[in-house]
This record gives C-alpha cells, sequence and structure tokens, in this order.
C-alpha cells in the first residue's frame, strides 16, 4: 500500500506535463514536402510557397498517383514577416502545419540577392526546424517552380532531392555541402558557398496531375538542375556554370564520379574521372603565402570509345596531358573566381593552418598564391585495346 | 481393539456413515463365516482400486476363515489398525481412500490401503509442447508425478518432504530438492513458507504459489511453473527446489530469475547455435510484445517527425478518415483481441480455430475496410499478439499484456516520453524484486558478465563446466 502511495505520488505531477496537449493525430497533419520562400524587395512582403503531400493520392499505398488526384497540393501566403506566415496559412490550411519532414527548401533568385538571413534565422529559431535540408536556388520565377509536377518521383520534393543524391555520387555538379547548416557554417567562418541552382525546363507548366503523368515527354516542364549560385556573406553574388561547378567540387573534395570528354595532345577521350586523394598543405614562401593543392586523381577508360592508348609510353603521356588539363583548369578557376574576390577554393582557411601566415595577419592572406599538383593514374586500361 | 463392555468396531460402519452423512460411494461389503460371523469390508467406492479389494482383501478372508490356513491374510496383505478415536480415525482413513476391514471373529479393524483416484494418462502438456525432447508431463497424480520425475534423476540425494495443506482440503504438498545440490538455505526458506501456509483449500499450484511468492503487487511471476517432469528435473539438478501439488499437473520451481523465462528446456534438446538464435527471438519477441502498441501510439501522435517521410505519408493516408484517435484505436483493438483470445481458450476446440480465424482476420480486414482502424494497426495488435506466445512460459506471457497495456497508456498521454518513465519504474521495479532471497535481474543485477553466456547464448554443453550450478545458487550454498 505504501508502495503503491509512493508511485501515485511519483505518476500524479506526470498528468500535468505538456503531453495531452500537443498530440495531433495523423490526419490531422498537413505534411509539409518543400518550401519556397521569396520576397518582394519593394514592399517587403515575404511570400512562402508550401507543397503538402496529399496522402489520398495513394503515392505510397499503391505506388504510381491516382490520376485524378494531385500528389502535392500548393500553398501560396504572405506576410509582412516569415513569422506571420504561421498565422496566415491558416486562412486557407484546414490542418496543422508539420514541417518537420520537409525534403527541399527553395528560395527565389531575388530573395538570394536581398539576402538570406532572415530565412535562416527564422529556421534556426524555431524548435522543430530542421536545418538539414538541401537549400536550391530559384533560377525560374518561383511560383511557377512550385507548381510544377514532376515525372516518375510525384512528389517534387523526392524528385529533387534524389537527383541531388544523384548528381552528388555520378558528378561533379553538386557538392554534399548545400544544405541549409552548411550555409550557415560557412557564412560564419566568412567562406563563400555554392548553392544548386534548379529551374523549369519549359516555361508551359502542367497544372494537372493527370496531364502530367499521361504525357510522355518527361523533358516537358519539368525541374532540372543548372549551375550553381555563389553565396557570400548570405547574398548570391553570382554564378558558376557547370563546367566551372566540376573544377569547384574537384578542388574542394567532390568524391562523385564524373564522366567527360577531354582533348588530350590533340585527341579526344571519355573518361570518367575520380578524386582519390587530395591534400592542401601552406608554406610560407618568398614573404608570402603559397598554398599547394595536391590532388590524386584516377581515370577510368570504362567510356573511352574514342581511342585507347596501346603502349605504356602512350598511357603515360595521356595521364601527363590530362594532370596538365586539371591543373591548368583549376588554376584558371582560381584566377577567375579570386578576381571577382569570391575564395571558392577556401585558400584562406588553408593559408590560416600555417603558424607563419597566421603571424603576417590579415594581409599577408591576401597575397597568397595556389599550387596546384596533379597525379593522374589511369585505370581498367585491360577492357578494349581497340575499339571496334 | 478389544474391549470387554464397549466395543465401538461392532457399530463402527453406522458411526463411519453418520460422519460422512451417508455418502453415496460408501460401499459396505459382507462376507458371512460359517461360524455365522461376519466380516465387514467397506471403502469409497469412488477412491479406491476394487480390483484389489476384490482379488486380495475380499478372497483372503474367504479363504482364511474356510479352507485356506489361519491369518494368511493378516500375513499377506498390509495394514494398520487404529487406535484411541477409532471413529475419527476411520473416517480420515476412508477420506484418503483406505479400504476398512471388520473383523468381527477376531474382534479387530484392519485399514488396508486400497487408494487409486481416477486419473488420466501421462500425456504431452498443452501449453508447453515442444518438437524435440521427451513429451510427458505431468498428471494430477501427484505419486505418478513423483514417478516421472524419479525415472530422470535416479539418485538417492533425491529428497520429498511431504506436507499436508489446507483446513479442509487436507492437500498433499511435496517440497523436492536435491540434498546434495540444493542449499540448504533455500530448503529452509521454501520449507517455512509453505509450513507457513494458512488456508482452507489448495486446489491447484496457484493457490500455493500466491502463499511464497516474494511479492505479491507485481506483474512479474518470480516462481516458475511448468507441466513438464523433464523441466523440474533440470531445475532439480540446478540446485533449485521444486514444489508439487496433489490433483494438479502443474509444479512450481524456485528461485527463477528474469532472464530464465527467456530460456525453454528446448533450448537444450537442439543445437546450441539454433538454441542461441531462439533465444534472440524471444528477448526480440517480449520488446515487441510489450512495446509496438505503445511506441506505435506515441510515434503517431506525438513524435511524427520520428517516422520516416514515405512511412509517415503511408500510414496518414491510412489514417484519413478513421474516426477514432489512435490510442482509442489501439486499445480498442488490443481488447478486442484479448476478448477473441479468451473466447478461443473457452470454445470448443473445433469451434475456437474458425472463432479465431474469423476474429482475427475477418473482423479485422472488415475493420479497415469500413474505415474504422487503420491497417496499420491490424499489423500492430497481430504482431503484439504473435510475439506474445513465443515466450515458453504462460504466466510470462501474462505479464506481457499487462506491461502492453500500461504502456499504451502512457504513451497516449505522454509519448515517448510515459514510454520512458514507465521503463524506467519498470527497471526500478525489476530491481527490487527478489525471488527467494535472489535478485530478479540477476545476472545483469548484481553484475556477473560470467553468467551473461548463459543469458544471451547457449554454451555447447562440451564447453559447459560439469557440476557448475548457477551462481547464486553457489551463493546461496556458501551463506550458512
Amino acid at each position: 500500500m505504501q508502495a503503491l502511495r509512493k508511485l501515485m505520488i511519483a505518476v500524479l505531477p506526470a498528468v500535468v506535463l505538456a503531453g495531452c496537449w500537443d498530440k495531433a493525430e495523423m490526419n490531422e497533419l498537413a505534411l509539409v514536402s518543400m518550401v519556397g520562400a521569396d520576397s518582394d524587395p519593394e514592399t517587403g512582403r515575404k511570400m512562402v510557397y508550401y507543397q503538402m503531400i496529399n496522402p489520398l493520392s495513394g503515392i505510397s499505398v499503391q505506388g504510381a498517383p491516382s490520376g485524378d488526384q494531385a500528389p502535392v497540393y500548393t500553398y501560396e501566403t504572405s506576410g509582412r514577416s516569415f513569422g506571420e506566415i504561421h498565422t496566415t496559412i491558416y486562412k486557407l490550411l484546414p490542418r496543422k502545419l508539420f514541417v518537420s519532414q520537409y525534403r527541399a527548401l527553395i528560395v527565389s533568385e531575388k530573395m538570394a540577392k536581398e539576402g538570406l538571413l532572415d530565412l535562416v534565422n527564422m529556421i534556426e529559431i524555431q524548435s522543430n526546424g530542421r536545418t538539414s535540408v538541401p537549400l536550391l536556388i530559384a533560377g525560374s520565377p518561383l511560383a511557377q517552380l512550385m507548381k510544377t509536377f514532376t515525372p516518375l518521383e510525384s512528389v517534387p520534393a523526392d524528385s529533387v532531392s534524389s537527383r541531388l543524391d544523384m548528381l552528388e555520387r555520378n558528378s561533379l555538379l553538386v557538392d554534399k555541402n548545400i544544405r541549409v547548416n552548411n550555409l550557415i557554417e560557412r557564412m560564419e567562418r566568412s567562406e563563400p558557398i555554392v548553392m544548386p541552382i534548379v529551374k523549369l525546363i519549359s516555361a508551359d507548366s502542367m497544372t494537372k496531375s493527370s496531364d502530367r503523368i499521361s504525357y510522355i515527354d518527361a523533358n516537358r516542364s519539368n525541374l532540372t538542375s543548372d549551375g550553381g549560385a555563389v553565396i557570400v556573406n548570405y547574398r548570391m553574388v553570382g554564378k558558376l556554370d557547370d563546367e566551372e561547378l566540376v573544377w569547384y567540387n574537384l578542388a574542394n573534395g567532390g568524391r562523385g564520379r564524373h564522366i567527360k570528354q577531354f582533348q588530350v595532345n590533340g585527341k579526344s577521350v571519355t573518361l570518367e574521372m575520380r578524386l582519390k586523394r587530395m591534400k592542401r598543405s601552406t608554406e610560407w614562401r618568398e614573404d608570402r603565402p603559397v598554398v599547394t593543392l595536391d590532388l590524386e586523381i584516377e581515370f577510368l577508360t570504362n567510356f573511352a570509345t574514342e581511342n585507347m592508348p596501346k603502349t605504356y609510353e602512350e598511357m603515360k603521356r595521356l595521364e601527363n596531358g590530362l594532370a596538365q588539363i586539371v591543373e591548368d583548369e583549376i588554376t584558371s578557376f582560381y584566377n577567375k573566381t579570386k578576381a571577382k574576390g569570391w575564395d571558392l577554393l577556401r585558400i584562406r582557411q588553408a593559408a590560416e593552418q600555417n603558424r607563419k601566415v597566421r603571424r603576417h595577419g590579415a594581409d599577408a592572406l591576401k597575397s597568397a598564391e595556389l599550387k596546384v599538383n596533379v597525379k593522374s593514374r589511369i585505370a581498367h586500361t585491360a577492357n578494349l585495346s581497340q575499339p571496334y | 481393539m478389544r474391549g470387554a463392555d464397549h466395543q465401538p468396531w461392532k457399530d463402527l460402519y453406522e458411526d463411519v456413515r453418520k460422519a460422512l452423512g451417508s455418502p453415496t460411494d460408501l460401499v459396505l461389503r459382507r462376507v458371512t463365516l460359517r461360524g455365522g460371523q461376519t466380516i465387514q469390508c467397506f471403502y469409497l467406492e469412488s477412491m479406491v482400486d476394487k480390483q484389489t479389494i476384490g482379488e486380495y482383501v475380499l478372497r483372503k478372508i474367504d479363504d482364511e476363515h474356510g479352507v485356506a490356513e489361519k491369518d494368511a491374510f493378516v500375513r499377506e496383505i498390509p495394514f494398520s489398525v487404529p487406535h484411541d478415536d477409532m471413529v475419527n480415525q476411520t473416517v480420515t482413513a476412508i477420506i484418503h481412500g483406505q479400504c476398512v476391514v471388520v473383523d468381527h471373529l477376531r474382534e479387530r479393524v484392519c485399514l488396508v490401503d486400497v487408494f487409486e483416484p481416477a486419473s488420466r494418462p501421462v500425456e504431452e502438456p498443452k501449453a508447453e509442447a515442444i518438437i524435440r525432447g521427451p513429451h510427458e508431463g505431468f498428471t494430477e497424480n501427484i505419486l505418478a508425478n513423483v514417478g516421472l520425475i524419479r525415472k530422470r534423476i535416479r539418485n538417492p540425494n533425491l529428497r520429498f518432504e511431504k506436507m499436508t495443506i489446507g483446513k479442509q482440503s487436507h492437500t498433499t504438498v511435496l517440497l523436492a530438492y536435491m540434498e546434495n545440490l540444493a542449499p540448504e538455505l533455500l530448503v529452509q526458506e521454501a520449507r517455512r513458507r509453505l509450513t507457513a501456509i494458512r488456508t482452507d483449500s489448495i486446489l491447484d499450484s496457484t493457490y500455493v504459489e500466491e502463499f511464497i511468492q516474494d511479492k505479491t503487487l507485481t506483474p512479474f511471476p518470480t516462481l516458475g511453473n511448468t507441466e513438464r517432469p523433464d523441466v523440474v528435473s533440470a531445475q532439480l539438478l540446478d540446485g533449485k527446489v521444486a514444489i508439487l501439488v496433489d490433483g494438479t499437473p502443474s509444479a512450481l520451481v524456485a528461485p527463477v530469475t528474469f532472464f530464465e523465462f527467456f530460456t525453454s528446456p528446448e533450448d537444450y534438446y537442439q543445437r546450441a547455435d539454433i538454441a542461441t538464435f531462439i533465444r534472440w527471438i524471444r528477448m526480440i519477441s517480449f520488446v515487441l510484445a510489450v512495446f509496438v502498441p505503445s511506441i506505435y501510439v506515441a510515434a503517431t501522435t506525438f513524435h511524427q517527425e520520428l517516422i520516416p517521410t514515405q512511412l509517415l505519408i503511408s500510414l496518414s493516408a491510412q489514417r484519413e478518415g478513421v474516426p477514432l484517435p489512435s490510442l482509442v484505436e489501439v486499445l480498442v483493438m488490443e481488447v478486442l483481441f484479448e476478448i477473441i483470445r479468451e473466447a478461443g481458450l473457452r470454445m470448443p476446440r473445433a469451434v475456437g480455430q474458425a472463432l479465431s480465424i474469423v476474429g482475427a482476420i475477418v473482423l479485422g480486414q472488415a475493420a479497415v475496410e469500413a474505415g474504422l482502424t487503420s491497417a496499420a494497426i491490424v499489423i500492430v495488435v497481430s504482431i503484439t499478439g504473435i510475439a506474445n506466445f513465443v515466450v515458453p512460459t504462460y504466466s510470462f506471457g501474462i505479464t506481457q499484456r499487462l506491461l502492453r497495456f500500461t504502456f499504451v497508456f502512457l504513451a497516449g498521454f505522454m509519448g515517448l516520453f510515459g514510454i520512458l518513465c514507465g521503463l524506467l519504474f519498470m527497471v526500478a521495479h525489476l530491481v527490487s524484486l527478489k525471488t527467494f532471497g535472489v535478485p530478479y535481474l540477476t545476472p545483469v543485477v548484481p553484475l556477473r558478465l560470467s553468467e551473461w553466456k548463459d543469458v544471451l547464448i547457449r554454451v555447447p554443453r562440451p564447453a559447459m563446466k560439469i557440476g557448475r550450478l548457477p551462481s547464486y545458487i553457489e551463493y546461496l550454498k556458501k551463506r550458512k
């Protein structure tokens, strides 16, 4: 009896804990899959697009979406601040906004140029805010982008996030550090970051999901990734094209397998490029810091249909040629971006590792020089000595 | 018993009949001798072996006073003679299945033991069926049960201490142990607890269990119970004590620790690798049986962010249009399952099976299609129900059922926080429990790493040390 009384005393206070009040059944939730943020620089109004999953579309229960139900619904709401939106949304939304599971955040180019600080703070301040989602910059009007259905993966957020994963593994076009938290980390270290740009392929967006699933041309009215947005101090300051993204990602340690046609010694050859090892070191030489980037790259001939080195000397020549190309490309990329004031290869961070550089202060960092050393190795040469 | 002026044996039959209230199964048989004297033989028909009475008792009496040599009956059949309070002693004897012979010729009363209660043959216990290993189970006859144990342990150190408990029922209870293996302290404690029982009747070993268990207010059984003589024998050989109760096939074993409920006799009749695997499956099943419904409730009503997106969408789609909250849904389905299960037990076997199929499949399917519950709930309840049957001991299965409901309530009110609170209480409670003085969570609390291998894995026989007893038995043996 005594024990029972003790138990009651221990359990009863638990009843006043918040438990019962913040409970919500699953069918009372509006599951947000993708968020789009925009702002009007003139009025300062913030626009937010929420793409909600329609559970009844059967996207996961039966596999393919049933034609008459949209897999997602896009709600558009606006307010003077992002906070206000959490109230104004309920003018439209019959269920509780559930943002814990969203997969992608898209920001309009206009807003990215204006500044992302407000948005990032808003996400961080929320108790259920997630900063581990990719942040994308809209290369097309956001409203259209948020109202576009995607083929195959019917929830656009899933489609976008799986494409980013695919690109990260199978190309050097997307870096793995494209999440909101990566942005925050880089900005707090005063380093630039590159975020992917998504845009619409054609402007005639299909607003009915049944149109989308019944139309064979997957390219029409679809989202695609196109280049990257350079963000410095929470502001978009410029763009990189796909070619530049390759060298940016390679020099930053991207591990994706990228297939590319090279022109070596006057001949074309398509090779799979894969970074094996990367090392950055700093020396104090001739009164300025010299950052050396050592890259060890493996080139695979799996796709080399044009020609194949036949002798050891030919192979060595090819290897040296490739190393030279990569060195030149990275150096030229570095010089181009340095001229714009973007430290995209994070030379400053590498230089600061050196004690002497630190002693010479911030001025010394400005005169830092980059030296790229590439060691290339050709692998898988034995598959076809002579293409047909 | 003789007496010149008072001869109680003359009216003994009448006195006994009166004392027993003229029972219908009291049978009186008379043999008239040549000299005109009669010999009376009476007994309770329902409790005795009539063949023995006919072939030995009556024939010997007849022979003795007919052509056979004198007193052959006395020499050939063992009997006892009541003294002092003859009527009471005779009544006691007769309800214990003895046959009373009143010999008017020699003026004596003999009590002959011809007890043979109605009992069923040795069968396989239904609740503890196994694939490989002995299929014998205890019966309601205590002597047969003793025989089943003796058959397995042919050792003079095997002891059976007899006690009679129950003011009205006078039930025979046997305390069994191996004198050379069981700690003296344990035997003394068991003896003390048994002799301290004050009750009217003992009809099953559960009656005894409730009196001698260490703690009453606990969902966890602190005594093992089994219908298998091989299990009892194995436990006796581990230095434990067993309690056999007349009239019930289930024997009690003490002490038994929490982790021993995950072991089964079958573990030792199979190869070590598969036995280990199954032991792990049992532990996983315990966790599933206790926590799956509560975690479902907590995750779907409080912590949706923990559910993977695709699963969340799928669950959310299933819940569209379901009128009840998840907690109520789970409770309704669980209670329904318990009802079906209880009904299935009581129903005749053929109907029982049909009922469980109708209940489980048809009802579940119909409820989902009618939009009353979501399909996930049916899966949750089914997983839980099936996992509950994996545990080898029935009484431990009941524990799981009780705990499950508690956790569902906690999850419904406080989510995972509630489950965690409940878990902490449960662990605290488990740590406080003792079974005949042995900590219930041995060998985890107190920590005895060397014994973990017996909990987590079933060691191959050649790797087991000969003569090694569980550490808590060794500990009790050392404590004098």
